[in-house]
């Protein structure tokens, strides 16, 4: 069965088990392959194709602790280390839910499960690399990311009738929409959709929509497409794309919610929800997702400390917002923080902003002593610096806050508002510490979120006033004007549905905040006062628990 | 074929939509009965993988070897295959396994199931045939009708005596896939099970297995108001069982 073609093309096999390992290095060797290596987890995959250019991998799914099979391809991919002419194969001898679920997503060149006969991969080889043979001039072409010879490539193989049409038809799809010949690109997915609903000709004319702009009507198609097809992961990521360009963040978290729950293995779209999470101010979300990244193991270094670093700030906000519920996630940060300080490779300021979130987790845990022995050092060593980054002075700030210490916080937030009042991206990062927003694009976003919230309580519409108000309170949950509306908006939902203890512990626990911080002169004074003889005067009223 | 029947009243527990109780307790039972099938049908797997790994390593001395090999070898894929069938449906019913149309070549999705029962056929010294046009395409999941295909294999290959054969033409806009064998042909009670309005009530409990799977399978293939659908026969052209499956 060996070819002389086989003999020449390098293999990489992947498997935590030794024995799979050596009976497939038998059989490729027994069909003519020889050139083949082996590998045992994804961080050795990784290595080995920084090391070496391999023509084909054949990798099992469950690979033991660190990434799977998907992961790897999606790691590989995103590395650019597999060229659109090499072949994976995804083996798996468990066909659970999440493992189908994840070959079909990943779109592997082909799906194996075991037991796998000789046969069977011998004769997939064959046809996968015959494919790759007739094809070789346009990924070649594709390579070299020259689109428009590669549409020419594509367009003469399709008249040709070429056994792969199918393949050549969907690849020019995506390079018409990519070259915005976007007629050409309809006519494609029209005219394949005239014989059958497939998926992926769907899913390319709400692309084609997409990039012509046309956002709304994109999101409309998909949302048709995943709901007869809850499946469609193509679907949910081109839909998170619509929301993207059209700033609609609250649906974009949406939606990688409900992708990570129809596919949770796809590290891409667990670090995209975390990151949108987290600038939602859906903490817990945020929190739950970071984790999963870090969970699914060691990736590249650099990718690996930021991941942390962006689970112990997602943990501290969540931390801030739920102390019960996030007891045991904070626990987990400080560990993470603790690893990052242990790591030879991370630089000094990363280990510095590691530790000033130590600090902030172990003031809110109110163990201030502690706290402040990790901080006063690096106060110590900030005065004597130049140049401080502004990740750290904000960061140092709130540590103030978390401790307690407000007063040495304001005092420390006006000499920075004063340092970067011209630097708007340096200012919206204040803006989390503030009573009210400093940045051009906090006042933006406060004022039109008011706005529609107020909007929704005088039209007595009191449930999603409340909605609104807390999202603004969770991103900014220092806003005495966000703060004081949330609490108006509750009371007047409980005037006419009842008083729940819920919402009047929240309130109580709001109104206790507002009180620490506003002084008598403060312009919010008033309001807080009036505000709060309501809720008292609701608490003594009939049938109150 | 007692088996068989035990096997039935398992599936009817096991689908929530086959079965006439439709309260919350009967959900749960089905999650962990589908729970077990996943176990059960992992171990199968294993075992299979050794087996063929054995018969590699050293094939059977003699003819009473060969015989009990082929016998586990058979009985083992038959099982393992109906429990994948099982668990597609139940994860097709609960929406949490894509089903995805796509246009196949059919002479791929043939081949693919005689390779993965490649060792079964060499040591029940079957022949297997296939007759397909290279350029056939169809329209269908093919990791669906390829375990479908795979169920019926070691089926025939029980009763087949030396050869099976698939074909595969395309009928209007219907495609009929014919797998046929030399054996003695399915009994009557099999052919009446088969028949579209003894098959469309999924839970009639004469109704065999296999036959039920394919049939579920067949189904959730639909264009316009055309469903597929499978027949039993017997004849052909190797004069025993054809099973036939057509797609819409």
């Amino acid at each position: 069965m060996s070819t002389a073609a086989y003999s020449q093309l390098h293999v990489l096999i992947v498997d935590d088990f030794n024995s799979f390992r050596q009976t497939l290095n038998k059989i490729m060797r027994e069909l003519g392959f020889k050139y083949v290596d082996s590998a045992k987890s994804g961080d050795e995959v990784l290595k080995a194709c920084k090391k070496n250019h391999y023509d084909l991998i054949l990798c099992d799914y469950n690979l033991g602790k660190g990434k799977n099979g998907q992961q790897v391809l999606e790691e590989l991919r995103k590395a650019k280390r597999i060229r659109a002419q090499d072949i994976f194969i995804l083996l798996s001898a468990e066909t659970s839910r999440n493992v189908v679920m994840s070959a079909y997503d990943c779109e592997p060149d082909a799906y194996l499960t075991k037991p796998i006969s000789t046969k069977t991969i011998e004769q997939r080889l064959k046809r996968l690399l015959n494919k790759r043979k007739e094809l070789l001039d346009i990924y070649t072409t594709l390579n070299k990311a020259d689109k428009n010879t590669a549409i020419t490539q594509l367009e003469k193989k399709v008249a040709d009738k070429s056994r792969y049409s199918m393949d050549c038809q969907k690849l020019l799809t995506d390079l018409y929409i990519e070259t915005q010949q976007f007629e050409k690109a309809e006519m494609i997915c029209r005219t394949t959709l005239e014989v059958r609903a497939l998926e992926w000709a769907q899913v390319g004319l709400a692309r084609i929509q997409l990039a012509q702009g046309n956002a709304e009507k994109a999101i409309e198609w998909l949302k048709d497409i995943i709901k007869a097809r809850p499946a469609c992961m193509k679907a949910y990521d081109i839909l998170a794309q619509a929301y993207q360009a059209i700033n609609n963040n609250e649906q974009l978290q949406n939606i990688f919610e409900q992708a990570v729950e129809v596919s949770p293995m796809s590290l891409n779209r667990q670090l995209s929800l975390a990151e949108v999470a987290m600038g939602n101010g859906d903490a817990e979300i945020a929190a739950h997702a970071y984790r999963k990244t870090l969970r699914y193991g060691a990736n590249t270094a650099h990718f690996n400390t930021r991941n942390q670093m962006n689970f112990a700030k997602s943990a501290i906000r969540f931390f801030e917002q739920d102390p019960d519920k996030a007891n045991d996630i904070a626990q987990e940060a400080m560990k993470t923080l603790s690893m990052i300080d242990d790591k030879d490779e991370v630089n000094p300021e990363t280990k510095m902003l590691a530790k000033i979130y130590s600090s902030q987790i172990l003031g809110l845990q109110k163990l201030n002593k502690k706290s402040k022995e990790i901080i006063q050092p690096i106060l110590d060593s900030l005065k004597k610096q130049e140049n401080v980054s502004s990740d750290i002075e904000v960061e140092v700030v709130n540590s103030h806050i978390c401790n307690q210490q407000f007063d040495i916080a304001v005092l420390k937030s006006k000499e920075l508002l004063k340092k970067y009042s011209d630097n708007q991206s340096v200012l919206e990062k204040i803006d989390y510490l503030m009573s009210e927003p400093v940045s051009e694009k906090g006042k933006a976003m406060l004022q039109e979120e008011n706005k529609k919230g107020i909007g929704l309580y005088k039209a007595k519409n009191n449930r999603a006033a409340i909605a609104c108000f807390g999202r603004l309170e969770k991103k900014y949950p220092r806003f005495t004007a966000v703060k004081l509306n949330l609490v108006q908006a509750m009371i007047g939902h409980m005037k006419d549905v009842g008083k729940d203890p819920a919402s009047i512990a929240r309130c109580t626990e709001i109104l206790a905040f507002l009180k620490k911080h506003i002084k008598g002169d403060d312009i919010h004074f008033h309001r807080c006062q009036q505000l709060q003889s309501m809720l008292s005067a609701m608490l003594i009223s009939k049938g109150v628990k | 074929m007692s088996d068989m029947y035990d096997m039935d009243e398992f599936m009817k527990e096991a689908l929530p939509s086959s079965s006439s109780q439709s309260s919350d307790d009967q959900l749960d039972f089905s999650f962990v009965l589908a729970s077990s099938v996943h176990d059960m049908k992992n171990s199968l797997s294993m075992l299979l993988g050794s087996l063929e790994e054995m018969i590699q390593e050293s094939s059977p001395q003699n003819d009473d070897q060969k015989n009990h090999i082929s016998i586990l070898q058979y009985e083992a894929s038959r099982i393992n295959s109906e429990l994948i069938q099982l668990l597609n449906i139940y994860r097709l019913q609960n929406k949490s396994l894509p089903f995805s149309i796509d246009e196949n070549y059919v002479v791929e999705t043939f081949e693919d199931q005689v390779a993965r029962n490649d060792v079964l056929f060499k040591t029940k010294n079957i022949e297997v045939i296939i007759d397909c046009d290279d350029d056939l395409v169809w329209f269908y999941d093919n990791e669906l009708l390829g375990n479908v295909i795979h169920n019926i294999l070691i089926n025939s290959s029980r009763y087949a005596k030396s050869k099976i054969k698939l074909s595969a033409k395309c009928k209007g806009d219907r495609l009929s896939i014919n797998i046929e064998d030399d054996g003695f042909g399915f009994p009557d009670f099999m052919l009446q099970a088969a028949l579209p309005e003894n098959n469309k009530n999924s839970s009639a409990d004469s109704t065999r297995l296999g036959l039920f799977f394919a049939a579920k399978i067949a189904s959730f293939h639909k264009q316009g108001d055309n469903r597929g659908e499978i027949e039993l026969s017997n004849g052909g052209s190797l004069n025993g069982g054809v099973f036939t499956i057509i797609l819409p």
